[in-house]
This record gives structure tokens, sequence and C-alpha cells, in this order.
């Protein structure tokens, strides 16, 4: 999988990093898709992910599966601090990011972009592709 | 004699921890044919009468659990995480149990917990995504209530502020047996060597 990064605020280094992303294909019908990735603040300062965009879809919100007493809640939260030299994972059945209204089909192997906005101007671009489900979630791969 | 006296020592030594580490290992892997994740009921429940329908519009009712075993997921076409995660968890156990061996795989169900979206239309688009041996099914929230009470399923419309809702539910995969009863669960979080390992243990097991 190709990934690109770039840190558009960054004079000394990336003070933000991200590795794992990955965007899997919606099913058809319904025009959701989902997307993980591990988030690194290699800084010592708190950073704060304001929101996600990408040219490829209308919407994305920052969610969360929350499991207890084996009932899964879905909750949304407009924006995440990271911890300095901490990180914060997106993965099935935790955060996520919730991708919906593509502007074209999500095709597994199509480019995606992500653009992650953090602390008021920063900028985070990650260039990735679709990816199908089945391959992403047997773990015994 | 002193050396006999030695050499017998270290026998019993070696033997001692032979044994310790086989009774740790069984202990470990515990009794074999017993499923390790799945719950199996002790008295199979049966299921009560509802009426449903399936993806291509077709009746789905208690019946349509007779004669082969089922999967059973309570979910929705717009939840973009655990719902899909699991549908496609249960198809890759589906295909490598099929692959080591085994006859049949029991049928997967994805039952509707959304049903003012999810049209037999939107669910026969979705269920085919997983590949073959998937049912959609859905249907009014009176007929939905009357299976999902019976099994303990929670489910709950919960809105945002944009208008749009998500829906809070179960994320268990009930298992259902041949005779439309139900027969035992897996709890979340859910993993494909779970299916793998304890579906054919339950299966074989009437």
């Amino acid at each position: 999988m190709g990934v690109l990064a770039v840190a558009c605020s960054a004079p000394e280094g990336p003070p933000l990093t991200i590795s794992n992303a990955l965007v899997l294909e919606a099913p058809p019908g319904t025009q959701m898709s989902v997307g993980y990735m591990t988030l690194d603040n290699n800084s010592d300062q708190p950073i704060v992910i304001d929101r996600v965009t990408s040219p490829q879809f209308a919407r994305i919100e920052m969610h969360e599966t929350v499991i207890e007493n084996d009932v899964a809640r879905m909750a949304s939260f407009p924006s995440l601090v990271i911890d300095p030299h901490s990180s914060v994972v997106f993965e099935t059945g935790g955060k996520h990011l919730m991708m919906s209204g593509p502007v074209n089909q999500t095709e597994a192997g199509l480019p995606v972009t992500i653009e992650i906005h953090y602390d008021a101007n920063g900028l985070l671009i990650i260039a990735t592709t679709v990816r199908s489900r089945e391959h992403v979630l047997d773990d015994s791969r | 004699m002193n050396q006999v006296r030695k050499y017998l020592v270290i026998g019993l030594v070696i033997t001692a921890f032979a044994g310790g580490a086989f009774f740790m290992i069984l202990a470990f892997q515990g009794p074999r044919g017993i499923p390790q994740r799945a719950t199996v009921l002790p008295q199979p429940a049966p299921l009560p009468q509802f009426s449903l329908v399936d993806q291509s519009g077709a009746p789905f009712t208690r019946e349509s659990f007779r004669g082969r075993w089922s999967l059973v997921f309570f979910g929705f076409t717009h939840c973009p995480d655990i719902c899909p995660a699991t549908l496609q968890q249960l198809a890759i156990a589906r295909s490598r149990v099929l692959a080591d061996g085994e006859n049949e795989f029991p049928n997967i169900i994805l039952i509707s917990v959304d049903p003012e979206r999810d049209t037999p239309e939107i669910m026969a688009g979705y269920v085919g995504h997983f590949g073959p041996g998937v049912t959609g099914v859905t249907g009014s929230l009176e007929e939905l209530r009357k299976l999902t009470t019976a099994l303990g399923i929670f489910f709950e419309k919960s809105g945002d502020e944009n208008g749009s809702y998500s829906v809070d539910h179960a994320a268990v995969v009930i298992v259902i047996n041949k005779s439309a009863e139900f027969h035992a669960l897996f709890s979340a979080p859910h993993n494909v060597e779970h299916f793998v390992s304890d579906i054919p243990l339950i299966t074989d097991s009437t």
C-alpha cells in the first residue's frame, strides 16, 4: 500500500505523523466507507485534531464504537487531543473515520486522500487507496 | 549404587517436568471438542413466531431457520464499522471452514435494526457484497421486536444534531440450530479465529 504523508506546518520536522492509514470500500447501496489509521504526536506539546476532510467524500466524522455489555454504541467526537509523544489508533471496533457522501464510487484500488486538520492551522495530507475488507479483516493473514 | 540413584532422580525430575508441561498445555487449550469462545445455552430456546422478509422480498419467518444452522447478526447498512466488519469476518470464516473440509457452514444472516432505511432492495446490494451464503432480512419494527425480545437483543435509535441517526444495537452473533432454536452466542469483540474454531464444534455437537 502506498501512503504519502505531508505535514504542511512543521518547520523543524513533522509533529504529527500517520501510519497504517486505510480506507475500506463501501458495501453497495450504503455510500458509507470507514477509515482507520494510527496518529503519532512526535512533539512535546498536545496536538488537537480539529477535523478530517477528503476531496473524495462530502463528510468525514471521527467516531468511536464503544461495546459495553455486548451492546455497540457509536459516538462522534468533534475533536481529538493526542498527548505529547503518544499515539491514537483508529481501528475496527474502536475509533474510526466515518466517511459518507462519496464523490465517486469507492471501489478497492481507487486513490483516496485524507486531510487531517490540527492545531487550528496544521494540515497533514495522506494519499492512500481504497481497500477491500476481505484482505484487511482476515486476522490469519 | 549412587550412580543408579542419580539417574533415578534425574528421570523423576524429567518426568515431573514433562507431566507438568502436559497438564499446563491441556489447561491452556481446554478440553477438545468444547467451544472456547461461544456460549452454548444449557437448553436451546425455541424462537417465537415472527414475519419478516428477506432481500428478495420473500417471507422470512421462524420456519426459515429450520433445516440448517444459522449465524444471526443484528445490524444495519448505514453502520460503518462493526456491522460490515462482523459480516466480513463471518464470510472469511465460512471460506476457511469450507476449505478445511467441512461439508457446510451455517447461513449468515443480517437482520436489520434499521428497517426505516433498510429496504429489501438495499439489503440485497449490501449482503451480496459479502459473498454467497449471506441473507439480509428486514421488515416492520413490530415483527422485528417479536424476535429481538425473545433473543434479548437490544437496539435503539440514536439521533444527532445534524438530523442523521445511528442505531445502538447488540453486537453478539446468535447461533440458531436446525430446529429454529436459540442455541449459542458469540460475544464481541469478534475475530475470524473464534468463528473458525468454535462453529464446527457447535454444529457437530448435535
